[in-house]
C-alpha cells in the first residue's frame, strides 16, 4: 500500500451565523468521501450541535468530543460512521455542555490522533469569534470562509479573515459564496461575486446558488452533494466542484446564468473545433 | 449628519459619510428610481459603498467621532511645538489595496522658538 | 378482525416530500427495505403523495414495488386530481387530506445492543458498573412468555420529581428514579440509576438503570426518543419514522427483553 499523504485539516468558518457553515461542512465532507478519501467531520459547536442532523446521524450518537477529551471513551468509540459511506465519519459535539468544555490544546491532540487515519479532517466552527471559534481554528492549517452576498455576512467574513491572518498555523484560506441569486445580481439588486471578492480581497473556492434542494436535503438528513440522477440540483454540482477543487483539480466556476452546465460548454467548444 | 463648526475643513472621511447620508436620505434613492440624480446608485452599489465604509472603520477600529477627537488632540500637541494653520489640517484614512493609512496634512506656519 | 381494526393497523408512509415521481418510487423502496415491520405478507399500507403528479404508469410501478415486499396499498392520499384518478383506476381508495399523524409504531424501533452498532458500549461501561443490588424477584410468567420476569424495585432507590419541560441541552440526572411531569424534547438527556417515568412525550435520550440495572424501565405517554438506553443496552430511533394512523395510543414502556430493548404498550397486566 502506498504511504499515506499528509492529511489536511480544514476549518469551515464564517463569523456570522446562518450563512451555511454546517451545510458546507457536511456537503464538502460527503463530496470528498464520495471521491474515495477518508474523511472525518468534527462539530465544534458545543451546546448547539447541528452537523449530526444534517448528516442524518443524530440517532447514532453515543459519545462525543467532550467525552473523548474528558477520557470517558476512546476516540474511535466517539466516531459515528456515516450510514452511506464507510470512509466518512463524524465526531459530534456535546449538546449538554458549553464551549468551555473544550480547549484549543485538547482540540489539537484530538486532530493529531485523527490525522493518522484520515485524508481530510473538516472542522465545523460555531458562529462568533469567541472560544468556540478559537477551538475550531486551533488545529487547522487551512480555512474555508463561508459568506453570503449580504453586507452583514461580508462584514463578519472580513473580521474572520483578519483573525485568520493572525494565526500562523493557517497557511491559506478561501471563500465560498453561498446563497447566490443570479437573478438579483443581474438586476443590480445585490452585490455580485466580483464585488464581494474585491471587497474582501480573497480567493474564491466556490459559488453555491440559492437552492431549495438544500432545505429538502437537510430535512432528509442527506447532504445534497450525494443526489444522483439526470436532474441533479445546481447545489449538488456546485458542492461536487468544490470538493474536486479542494482535492487539487482545476475546475472552472459555475456560470448560473446559462442553463447549460460548464461540461456541456466544453463539449460544445470541442465540437466547434472539430468541425 | 456630522458637522464640525469650528473646523470647516472636514476630513475626507466625514465628507464621504455626509454624501452617503444625503444619498440615502433622498426619498427615491432606496427604490433606485432616482435616475436623474447621478449619485443615486442601485441596491448593489449602495451595499458596496456602505460596506466599504463600514469595513474601513472595522479594520482600523476608528469611528468618525474618534477621528475628530484625534484631530483635535493632534492639533493641541503639534501646536505646542510648531505654529500650524489649524484650518488647513486634514486628517483622513486612505486605503491602498489591502492596507489602510492614516494621513495627516499639516501646514506649518513657523516653529515656536520658546519651546526650543 | 373488523375492518376498522384493519384500518388502525395500516401503516402510513409519507412520500409527499419526494422531488419527482421517480424519487417517490425510490423513497418507497427505501422505506420498505428499512422496515422490518411491514414484511408480513398481506399487510396494508396507506401512502401520501401530497402534491406529486403520478401517472398511471408510475402508480402501477408503486404497486409493483409494494407487491415485491408482500404489501398491498389500501389508500392513497393525494392533492392532485390526475393522481387521484390514476389511483382510482388502479383500484385504490383515494382521499385528499392525510390524517394528522399521531406517532410511529413502537414495534418499528430499531432495537439493538451496542455490539450491533459497532460501538463497544458494553465493554467500555463495564469497569464503572456497580453491582446491581440483589433484587427480590416477583416472578410473573405469562402464558405467551412475553414477560419473562418482573422484578420489584429495591426500596433504597429514591425518586426525583421534575415538573417542567426538559429542553435541548438540559440534562436531568439522579441516583434513583426520575419522574418528569412534562415533555422531554429532542436534545435533552435523562440519566437515572433506576426507572424513568415521563408524563408526557419522550424525544431526547433516556438512560435508565445506567449502572447496570437491566430490569429498569422507561415509561412515557409517547416514546419517540432519539435513543433509549437501559443498563448496557442501547436502541436508536429508526432513520425514518413510520407514522401510525391509530388515533389513540396508550402509554408506552421500554424494557430489555431477549437481550434487546423493546417497546411495549404499557397496559396493566400484573
Amino acid at each position: 500500500m502506498a504511504a499515506k499523504t499528509e492529511s489536511r485539516v480544514i476549518v469551515v468558518t464564517s463569523g456570522k451565523g446562518g450563512v451555511g457553515k454546517t451545510t458546507s461542512t457536511a456537503n464538502i465532507g460527503a463530496g470528498l468521501a464520495r471521491m474515495g478519501y477518508k474523511v472525518v467531520l468534527i462539530d465544534t459547536d458545543i451546546g448547539l450541535r447541528n452537523l449530526d442532523i444534517l448528516m442524518g446521524l443524530e440517532n447514532r450518537i453515543v459519545y462525543n468530543i467532550v467525552d473523548v477529551v474528558e477520557d470517558r471513551c476512546k476516540l474511535a468509540q466517539a466516531l459515528v460512521k456515516d450510514k452511506r459511506m464507510p470512509n466518512l465519519c463524524l465526531l459530534p459535539a456535546a449538546q449538554t455542555r458549553d464551549k468551555s468544555a473544550l480547549t484549543p490544546e485538547q482540540m489539537q491532540s484530538v486532530v493529531t490522533e485523527l490525522k493518522k487515519e484520515h485524508d481530510f479532517i473538516l472542522i465545523d466552527s460555531p458562529a462568533g469569534i469567541e472560544q468556540g471559534f478559537q477551538n475550531a481554528v486551533a488545529a487547522a492549517s487551512e480555512a474555508i470562509v463561508v459568506a453570503t452576498p449580504e453586507m452583514s455576512s461580508v462584514r463578519d467574513a472580513d473580521r474572520i479573515i483578519g483573525l485568520l491572518e493572525t494565526k500562523e498555523e493557517i497557511k491559506h484560506y478561501k471563500l465560498i459564496l453561498n446563497r447566490v441569486r443570479p437573478d438579483m445580481m443581474k438586476t443590480n439588486d445585490m452585490m455580485d461575486v466580483d464585488d464581494v471578492l474585491e471587497i474582501l480581497s480573497v480567493r474564491l473556492l466556490g459559488i453555491i446558488p440559492e437552492d431549495q434542494n438544500i432545505i429538502i436535503s437537510t430535512n432528509r438528513g442527506e447532504p445534497v452533494v450525494l443526489r444522483e440522477g439526470d436532474k441533479m440540483p445546481k447545489a449538488t454540482l456546485a458542492y461536487r466542484n468544490i470538493a474536486s477543487r479542494i482535492s487539487g483539480e482545476d475546475i472552472p466556476f459555475l456560470d448560473f446564468d446559462t442553463p447549460v452546465p460548464w461540461m456541456e460548454k466544453v463539449k460544445n467548444l470541442f465540437r466547434f473545433g472539430a468541425a | 449628519m456630522l458637522t464640525s463648526p469650528q473646523n470647516p475643513n472636514q476630513s475626507k472621511l466625514i465628507q464621504w459619510w455626509n454624501e452617503l447620508f444625503q444619498k440615502l436620505s433622498s426619498p427615491l434613492a432606496p427604490v433606485g428610481l432616482d435616475k436623474n440624480n447621478p449619485e443615486s446608485g442601485t441596491a448593489k452599489d449602495d451595499a458596496k459603498n456602505r460596506l466599504k465604509l463600514v469595513l474601513m472603520h472595522d479594520r482600523t477600529e476608528l469611528s468618525p467621532s474618534l477621528l475628530e477627537d484625534m484631530r483635535d488632540e493632534l492639533v493641541q500637541v503639534i501646536s505646542k511645538y510648531v505654529e500650524i494653520d489649524q484650518t488647513a489640517l486634514d486628517l483622513c484614512l486612505e486605503q491602498e489595496s489591502n492596507t489602510i493609512a492614516l494621513v495627516a496634512n499639516i501646514s506649518v506656519v513657523r516653529a515656536r522658538s520658546e519651546v526650543l | 378482525m373488523s375492518a376498522i381494526e384493519d384500518r388502525e393497523q395500516a401503516a402510513f408512509i409519507d412520500l409527499s416530500n419526494a422531488v419527482s415521481s421517480a424519487d417517490a418510487v425510490k423513497l418507497l423502496e427505501e422505506y420498505l427495505e428499512d422496515s422490518n415491520l411491514l414484511t408480513a405478507p398481506g399487510s396494508l399500507i396507506d401512502i401520501n403523495t401530497g402534491k406529486l403528479l403520478l401517472t398511471p404508469g408510475v402508480l402501477s410501478k408503486i404497486k409493483t414495488v409494494s407487491k415485491r415486499f408482500g404489501i398491498n396499498i389500501e389508500t392513497l392520499y393525494s392533492d392532485v386530481p390526475q393522481t387521484q384518478q390514476s389511483a382510482l383506476d388502479e383500484g385504490l381508495f383515494v382521499r385528499r387530506f392525510p390524517p394528522k399523524p399521531v406517532a410511529f409504531s413502537p414495534k418499528n424501533f430499531v432495537a439493538k445492543t451496542l455490539k450491533d452498532l459497532d460501538l463497544p458500549f458494553e465493554t467500555l461501561a463495564e469497569p464503572t458498573f456497580q453491582k446491581a443490588e440483589p433484587l427480590s424477584k416477583l416472578s410473573v410468567t405469562l402464558g405467551d412468555g412475553r414477560l419473562e420476569a418482573v422484578a420489584q424495585q429495591p426500596t433504597s432507590l429514591e425518586t426525583v420529581f421534575y415538573k417542567q419541560t426538559l429542553r435541548s441541552g438540559q440534562v436531568l440526572e439522579a441516583s434513583g428514579n426520575i419522574v418528569i411531569v412534562g415533555d422531554a424534547h429532542s436534545g435533552s438527556e435523562i440519566l437515572a440509576d433506576g426507572d424513568i417515568i415521563i408524563w408526557g412525550f419522550l424525544g431526547g435520550i433516556a438512560h435508565a438503570g445506567r449502572h447496570g440495572k437491566v430490569d429498569a424501565e422507561i415509561r412515557a405517554l409517547r416514546i419517540e426518543a432519539v435513543q433509549l438506553r437501559i443498563g448496557n443496552h442501547i436502541a436508536r430511533r429508526p432513520d425514518r419514522l413510520f407514522k401510525n394512523l391509530k388515533k389513540q395510543r396508550g402509554p408506552e414502556v421500554a424494557r430489555v427483553r431477549g437481550g434487546e430493548i423493546q417497546i411495549f404498550e404499557d397496559t396493566i397486566e400484573r
